[in-house]
């Protein structure tokens, strides 16, 4: 019986759209999980304590993700390497969201969101599995098909799903809660994956030997995950990324809310206006430049227009806008603009990284990025927030904060992303930093 | 058979979920496709406390008192969000047209939208006829303290404040008003300076005339916990029968964007059993703030069938799934580098 399998050169199109039905459904468990703030609102009045217990997913990144990540890559079981962590977690995330919504009581919900989170960072090793069923010369229009489908779910999850948690539908005795719906949703989405996964996804055992285990317990596994000069490029571009992806965060929400006035609806009717642009125009003309131009070219390209539009925007708003306050046709149109520039970015950035990190090393180099997205999150976030307090503090009355003033910070960090895209480029044209990924595969090409 | 076995699993489990989204919606499908369209109107609202106890709101009247910075004051009165005038509208002679579009803001909205106006007048600071200062009361007209359970309800178009009666005398009894009263105020920056830049200077909450400390401080509509729910009551007619029933739909912590209060809407029902008609969301025709239209059209649609949606989507995309994997059994690629 034909299954879908890892180690492949070459890979059928109809398993990739096949494998982005899985991906999708594996985006909707954590589109499920994006309500769980809501939940927590129920029970925990203080937003600090919601964020407490929300960030505590950068902690698990290091202290459970990245371990997984490292282990994966040096273990193997008869049901493979990466899927025994991904079917546990998998299992253990559908037991979580089925009793999430039931849970009375602040510390029940908060033990059931902490143990997601356990869960879905288990679970992690679902992004190498991915890659390592889609060979390098196909990653790119993979991404960008991924992308799209991307774009329809977060769609659904802004329009339909997102505005059901607080729908009660009473029907023939039997009353249905929009949490219930959207968390079951969730589960549904996890039954499926493990369903497809069990039926139709095999791993092969990797020709090459692991690499060593470098002991020395968390220690060894952070010497090893940072020590090894072979990932420092793609450390140095995925900070690169990180820092030029950083937004204002939870701040944003406020901003649209409470400063300029908008609904959640408004906020789901950006998105939507966005992402049908994004599916029906940009990810299929982006999808078919992907694999023609260089993906280093196309990456800063997308990043330098991401930049200078945040730069546009905050000049428009700031300066040129009477009341300082744009309407969602503003919004729209820098907003899609800037997810033109992302999408171009998004869509090189992934295989552009696993084309300089050697094959036997992908679960390190996912360890590391890991951490590294984790800490850069956690500084860019808590420094925009600090920014804005302390610019209240120095120049606004008491009780009043700009939020805007938070895309300063945003535009700062883009800039210090795009230095280190520039010298990354250099480095890569003077031979420094060598492609050993991609050159593995080429190499295991040539005919002998 | 064993071979094909595996591949029927998704496509068998996806029509279960086509067969589950049937079973649900059909009913609702059926009436609101093949059924008789008749205009309804949602005259009030039903709302349920997660103690038990409900209330059942059957008219709102509002007084706004707005203080421009040159000093005079502008009175409003109104019901059901509609200023009382005899053309439902404001007199262009007598009202500055940025007081309309702030009036538009007072009535239905919420006290942060009340907040956000005030500040975008304070933003005018050369103009003298901006607003410096909203009072506004309002008086909500219902049945307070009715048991949780909807009792059977009958309009009554002779009490303007009270058009829908429970059948029960008893439950008919508990008629009462609740009054709040918020006021914003501007013009005095050292009172404003003294409550750290917070625009509401007084905030009172009398349920019965006993005064009553809300969940949040703010108007009736969005004065409840996020445990309270709100059901509209939609009245009809059909063959010159009335009827007066409360909203499969509801919703938790505030009233639904598609099914507005004291707004027209469209039933649907069955010409054997008229009784049983399903409200229908109806967004009007898209004018004005288009993308309000959508969002409110969006939650109609989605509050409506979103569950039937969802899984007749699941089980079409399970099949489509299923197939998909089969033709890969059936008719290898040729992409596929030998194992």
């Amino acid at each position: 019986m034909l299954r879908i399998e890892t180690q492949h050169k070459t890979v059928p199109w109809r398993w990739v759209v096949l494998f982005a039905f899985l991906a999708q459904s594996h985006a909707f468990i954590l589109a499920a999980s994006g309500m769980m703030t809501f939940t927590l609102r129920k029970y925990i009045e203080n937003p600090a304590l919601i964020s407490s217990v929300s960030s505590l997913d950068v902690l698990f990144n290091v202290l459970i993700a990245a371990p997984c990540f490292y282990f994966s890559d040096r273990i193997w079981t008869r049901f493979g390497r990466r899927l025994p962590f991904v079917l546990t977690a998998w299992a253990g995330l559908a037991i979580c969201m089925f009793l999430l919504p039931l849970a009375v009581g602040a510390v029940p919900v908060a033990v059931l969101v902490v143990l997601w989170l356990v869960f879905w960072d288990v679970g992690s090793t679902f992004a190498m599995l991915q890659m390592e069923l889609v060979p390098p010369q196909q990653r790119g229009r993979a991404q960008a098909i991924s992308n799209w489908f991307g774009n329809l779910g977060n769609m659904v999850v802004v329009v339909v799903l997102a505005g059901r948690f607080d729908d009660v539908v009473h029907f023939a005795g039997f009353t249905l809660h929009g949490e219930r719906l959207i968390y079951w949703f969730g589960v549904f989405c996890v039954l499926f994956c493990i369903v497809f996964t069990v039926l139709f996804v095999r791993e092969r055992r990797p020709t090459e030997p692991p690499p060593p285990d470098e002991g020395g317990g968390l220690v060894g596994v952070f010497r090893s995950v940072f020590g090894q000069r072979a990932l420092w490029p793609v450390y140095l571009l995925a900070l690169a990324s990180m820092l030029m992806e950083s937004d204002i965060g939870p701040l944003g929400n406020l901003l649209f809310t409470e400063q300029w006035g908008y609904s959640k609806q408004d906020m789901g009717t950006n998105v939507l206006a966005g992402g049908l642009l994004n599916m029906v125009l940009i990810i299929p003309l982006v999808g078919l430049v992907a694999d023609r131009f260089s993906r280093l070219t196309l990456f800063a390209i997308g990043t330098g227009g991401i930049l200078c539009l945040q730069i546009a925007f905050f000049v428009f708003v700031q300066f040129i806008l009477p009341d300082q306050r744009p309407t969602i046709g503003h919004m729209i149109l820098f907003g899609q603009l800037m997810s033109t520039c992302g999408q171009i970015a998004g869509v090189a950035f992934l295989p552009l990284t696993y084309d300089f990190i050697p094959r036997n090393r992908m679960g390190t180099a996912q360890a590391g990025l890991n951490i590294l997205r984790s800490f850069t999150r956690l500084i860019t976030l808590n420094g925009v927030a600090l920014w804005v307090t302390f610019y209240a503090w120095a120049f606004l009355p008491e009780g009043q904060y700009d939020y805007f003033i938070g895309h300063l910070f945003t535009i700062a960090s883009g800039c210090v992303g795009i230095g280190i895209v520039f010298y990354f480029s250099r480095q890569v044209r003077r031979g420094r930093f060598r492609p050993v990924g991609r050159e593995e595969f080429e190499s295991d090409q040539r005919p002998a | 058979m064993k071979r094909i076995a595996p591949f029927l699993v998704l496509p068998v489990l996806g029509l279960t979920l086509l067969l589950a989204g049937f079973l649900w919606g059909g009913r609702d499908l059926r009436t609101r496709l093949f059924g008789e369209a008749v205009p309804a109107r949602l005259p009030g609202m039903w709302i349920t406390r997660a103690a038990g106890s409900s209330d059942l709101l059957t008219s709102i009247s509002t007084e706004c008192r707005f203080t421009t910075a040159d000093g005079r004051i502008f009175l409003i009165h109104a019901r059901n969000h509609r200023p009382l005038t005899a053309s439902g509208t404001l007199p262009e002679a007598d009202f500055p047209p940025h007081l309309k579009t702030f009036l538009d803001k007072s009535l239905a909205a919420d006290i942060a939208l009340l907040r956000g106006a005030l500040r975008g007048e304070a933003r005018r600071a050369d103009d003298p006829a901006r607003i410096v200062r909203v009072e506004k009361i309002e008086t909500i007209h219902g049945y307070l303290g009715l048991p949780s359970a909807p009792p059977l309800l009958r309009a009554d178009a002779a009490d303007p404040l009270f058009p829908i009666v429970p059948a029960d005398p008893a439950l008919a009894a508990t008629r009462g008003e609740i009054r709040i009263r918020a006021v914003l105020d501007l013009s005095d920056p050292a009172a404003l300076a003294e409550r750290r830049g917070d625009s509401l200077a007084a905030y009172d909450y009398l349920r019965a005339g006993v005064a009553t400390e809300p969940a949040k401080k703010n108007f009736y509509l969005y004065a409840e916990p996020s445990s309270t729910e709100f059901r509209p009551v939609y009245a009809y007619e059909v063959d010159g029968r009335s009827f007066v029933r409360v909203s499969h739909i509801g919703r938790l912590g505030g009233p639904t964007l598609a099914l507005r209060l004291f707004h027209d809407s469209t039933v649907y029902h069955d010409s054997a059993a008229p009784e049983l008609g399903v409200l229908i969301a109806d967004a009007g025709r898209p004018e004005g703030q288009y993308l309000a239209w959508f969002s409110r059209f969006c939650e109609g649609v989605f509050s409506q069938w979103s569950l039937t949606a969802i899984l007749m989507c699941a089980g079409a995309v399970m099949i489509f799934v299923g197939l998909l994997a089969f033709s890969l059994e059936v008719k290898p690629s040729r992409h596929l580098d030998p194992a």
